[in-house]
């Protein structure tokens, strides 16, 4: 039997030897998690350096995650060209593991990948989860503080990149 | 008794599986990175940038186990029905499982590396390693949970055969996993 698959936006993520990177805030890295934010930035819909203040702010970052994510630039690793074929081999795959689930990876700007992957997949969250759930409050505050926090971190580094 | 709202059915039973799993995927980064930086800290002894990634990982750690639960809210015979079948041949290759999942292989190998680190942590850190140890087996405790409303405790896993459990009920297998996983980030010093 045949299963007919829901098609989903694929989701841009870096790969896993990106994540060290990133987590150091290496020069290249710090670098694009500064153009990642600004990039946000530029792009909300309330002006330039809402997004930035924002987050440093604590505030209501998710929101403006979701407000600007239809604005982001076209991200060529993301296509759906990229995404692999499914079902073809043998034995399954970390590639086809992948495929499944709709994820694109790239190692070339993984801060960007990142930063459009969580927005994205918040974003995904709030809209299919109109369709219902039995989920109670405090699991959707647990799922929005998890986001939150990634946000957070994300501009800490950057953060702790500018002093350094 | 749990109700199922009617209208979670007429969505694609695996829109919500995709869509949660993807959230949990970016969540799963999200913690591998604060492990990461809480790991370069506590080499470098900058205690509290160590703190606040042992924190952040927590707490992306416990938004992971929300959108597991979210992920598994769907009827049981529709995951039967629909998501159980999408995962097996033909539509996928032989072995196809979690197992597979990049994000999660990495944070599971992250962990294991830092099982040294956890065991000599600064006592200055040990409150907010309390704190991640137990976000850290909420995850865990949110798979399981999924797993048996699913019927694992009586279905062996896909890849039950693979790790040599062989006809052991899924449920059974993922606890001795995650047992194993919880010792990884626990610590000589605050051993349960």
């Amino acid at each position: 039997m045949w299963i007919s698959v829901p098609q989903l936006k694929p989701i841009p993520l870096p790969g896993s030897e990106a994540l060290p990177w990133i987590a150091r805030g290496e020069a290249p890295v710090r670098e694009s998690v500064e153009v990642a934010l600004d990039q946000l930035a530029e792009v909300g819909p309330s002006g330039p350096g809402e997004f930035r203040d924002r987050v440093d702010k604590n505030e209501q970052m998710l929101e403006v995650l979701e407000d600007t994510l239809d604005l982001l630039p076209a991200d060529s690793g993301a296509s759906r060209e990229n995404v692999p074929s499914i079902g073809n081999e043998e034995e399954s795959s970390p590639e086809e593991y992948d495929a499944y689930f709709g994820v694109v990876r790239s190692n070339n700007d993984p801060l960007t990948s990142h930063v459009r992957g969580l927005a994205q997949s918040y974003r995904e969250v709030l809209l299919d989860a109109r369709h219902g759930t039995n989920m109670a409050p405090p699991d959707w505050l647990m799922i929005r503080r998890g986001f939150s926090a990634h946000v957070n971190q994300l501009a800490r580094i950057a953060k702790e990149g500018r002093i350094e | 008794m749990t109700t199922v709202p009617e209208n979670i059915q007429e969505r694609h039973p695996l829109t919500r599986w995709k869509v949660g799993h993807r959230a949990f995927f970016s969540q799963m980064q999200g913690a591998a990175l604060a492990l990461h930086r809480f790991q370069d800290a506590v080499e470098q002894g900058r205690l509290q940038i160590a703190r606040n990634a042992l924190e952040d990982a927590g707490h992306v750690l416990e938004g992971s186990a929300a959108a597991f639960r979210f992920t598994g809210d769907l009827p049981p015979r529709l995951y039967k029905q629909v998501i159980l079948p999408s995962m097996a041949p033909p539509n996928v290759g032989e072995g196809f499982s979690g197992l597979l999942s990049t994000d999660h292989d990495h944070l599971r190998t992250l962990t294991q590396d830092l099982k040294s680190t956890f065991d000599t942590l600064p006592s200055e850190l040990r409150r907010a390693h309390e704190r991640f140890r137990w976000s850290y087996e909420q995850c865990m405790r949110s798979h399981l949970f999924v797993c048996l409303e699913f019927g694992g405790d009586e279905r062996a896993s896909v890849r039950s055969e693979d790790v040599g459990s062989g006809d052991l009920p899924a449920g059974d297998v993922l606890s001795n996993f995650f047992a194993n996983r919880i010792a990884n980030v626990t610590g000589s010093e605050t051993g349960t």
